[in-house]
């Protein structure tokens, strides 16, 4: 559904012409119906390649395509709602003026704009503040409104930048039972954030946004191995047998294997018992995305130049 | 891009109209038409120290006023529009539906004349109402001139919503107020031109004289209160004269806000 290949962009300071490169070679692909998650630190570039994907900033190279539609035409964001990190929306409207305002942009007509805006607003908690200007709203009324403003389309997909950040227990809850149901209604969600916690609880992949392009990619639930512990056999012998050079780790007179899920288990364990050796235990073994954001975010940092 | 631009006269009304509310719910909307009443309605309190010219005391401060109050908003309203809505990131919502950038400033633009139309709409009611019942001598001129005060207003506004996307308010405030000034002037620099004897510096002057929009020929308020006629020529004329400099303008406007990185 969305599509970034080769993407990069680079901005130039006012004054001394400096050129800061924020992203260097971005390629991922969101597919319909799927939860994904751009993670990265603060200044990786996550603003700037959505901001690229709504054609608010144009890329220096590369395609961004929505639905196969280059992303510079204003028809590819037809289907599409969005949502900034903190929402900015007119003070002098009131709340159902806005979602009024915006769901006529995104050509719904005016009966159905009512209807859907009066759910909405219910559905969201915002009934009773329908009527008062936007000015008085606080922050988490404000991200609701945001998500009202972004739903009154009725979209397929929803660009989330930062949904959750700023809010407190209680509305965050809110936030991600609501981007639970749309994801369960089949809504393609892309999103960046840096709370792990919540990514793991609703994303169906995650992408690493290291040094301007995707690092590594992550399945729902953090990456899983199997670890093998065995004793009494060489691992010289095994990794000579096996493909599985690097995945080995001699730990005294014990060895330690670690599988990946498409590693062939039963011939692992068959080649242990044929030189000799004995298996003490398999282990599933789960890294977490923290774990995986500190190795592949964190680490490199310095190395890739982040600011 | 046929099916992009279905619709994209809905779009720009939508933002249109929401301009109209966002410029008349501004407090500076509603202090220019209290100042406009002010000083529309003083002009009867001062007329009688002109004796014998009252009437002409409240047809030239009522038509000045109308223009004046209408520069102010065209200039002080319209520099910021745009740029108000990118420093306050309203703007990211916006565009992230399917509304071309090109759409959002005829949109504003458009807003904008709207204001200034309902402005100068209203000071011409109260204006019309004071000439009426104070000196029962309310002509077509004088709506002739209002008119054509509209029609300038509107070049002006379509300038600072160019200089608002190229620069800061305050900056593109003062570059249309200093163009209001020098198009006002326009016509005797293109006559200075004639008359320098240096080459080159006539060239400039007269280059500079074609350039600049001759805002000149929006001004019959004199004709107004001295009671002449204005021909219908003339307001068609200049009529066209005002679309031939909007429509390059906001082309511009259009052109450089596209190539705009909304950071």
């Amino acid at each position: 559904m969305i599509r970034y290949d080769a993407v990069q962009k680079a901005f130039r300071s006012d004054f001394l012409r400096r050129r800061r490169d924020v992203l260097t070679d971005l390629s991922l692909e969101v597919r319909r119906g799927e939860t994904y998650a751009l993670l990265g630190a603060n200044g990786a570039g996550k603003t700037t390649a959505m901001k690229i994907l709504l054609d608010l900033i144009r890329a220096d190279d590369g395609v961004v395509t929505i639905c196969g539609i280059p992303a510079s035409r204003p028809r590819s964001r037809a289907r599409l709602a969005f949502l900034p990190e903190h929402p900015y929306f007119f003070p002098h409207l009131t709340g159902r003026e806005l979602v009024r305002y915006y769901g006529r942009l995104s050509g719904v007509g005016p009966g159905q704009v009512e209807e859907r805006g009066g759910k909405l607003m219910r559905r969201l908690g915002l009934a009773k503040a329908e009527s008062r200007r936007v000015r008085t709203y606080s922050k988490g009324m404000l991200q609701r409104l945001g998500f009202a403003q972004a739903l009154v389309a009725d979209p397929d997909l929803l660009v989330l930048d930062e949904p959750l950040s700023g809010l407190d227990p209680v509305g965050r809850k809110e936030i991600r039972e609501l981007l639970l149901e749309l994801k369960e209604k089949g809504m393609t969600i892309f999103l960046s954030s840096h709370i792990l916690e919540d990514v793991e609880r609703l994303c169906d992949r995650a992408g690493f946004l290291v040094g301007g392009r995707i690092r590594r990619e992550v399945e729902e639930g953090g990456v899983r191995w199997l670890e093998v512990n065995a004793e009494g056999i060489d691992p010289e012998t095994l990794r000579q047998g096996d493909q599985l050079a690097g995945k080995i780790v001699r730990e005294g007179e014990k060895i330690r294997i670690a599988l990946s899920p498409t590693d062939d288990l039963p011939k692992v364990t068959e080649s242990v018992r044929a030189g000799g050796g004995r298996i003490l235990s398999i282990r599933e073994r789960r890294e977490s995305l923290e774990d995986l954001f500190v190795v592949n975010v964190t680490a490199h940092e310095g190395e890739e130049g982040v600011s | 891009m046929m099916e992009s631009r279905r619709g994209a006269p809905a779009r720009i009304g939508q933002v249109a109209v929401h301009t109209l509310k966002e410029t008349v719910r501004d407090r500076v909307f509603l202090v220019s038409l209290l100042f406009a009443v002010l000083l529309i309605a003083s002009s009867v309190v001062v007329s009688p120290l002109a004796a014998g010219e009252q009437d002409r005391v409240i047809k030239n401060m009522g038509l000045a006023s109308i223009s004046a109050i209408g520069l102010f908003l065209a200039i002080f309203v319209g520099a910021s529009l745009v740029h108000r809505e990118v420093e306050r990131r309203t703007i990211y919502t916006l565009l992230s539906r399917p509304v071309s950038r090109g759409e959002y400033v005829i949109g504003k633009y458009v807003g904008i004349v709207l204001t200034l139309a309902l402005n100068v709409g209203s000071m011409a009611l109260l204006f019309s109402a004071l000439v009426y019942f104070y000196l029962d001598s309310l002509s077509v001129a004088h709506i002739a001139a209002i008119y054509l005060i509209g029609v300038e207003l509107a070049v002006v506004a379509s300038a600072s919503i160019l200089f608002s996307v190229l620069s800061s308010p305050v900056l593109g405030a003062l570059f249309t107020l200093a163009l209001y000034f020098i198009g006002h002037l326009a016509g005797d620099i293109g006559t200075f031109a004639e008359m320098i004897p240096s080459r080159p510096a006539a060239l400039l002057c007269k280059g500079v004289s074609t350039i600049l929009p001759h805002l000149t020929l929006f001004d019959v308020k004199g004709m107004a209160v001295y009671g002449k006629s204005v021909e219908p020529g003339l307001l068609l004329s200049a009529t066209l004269y005002a679309i031939g400099y909007i429509a390059p303008l906001l082309f511009l406007a259009v052109i450089l806000f596209r190539r705009k990185d909304l950071q």
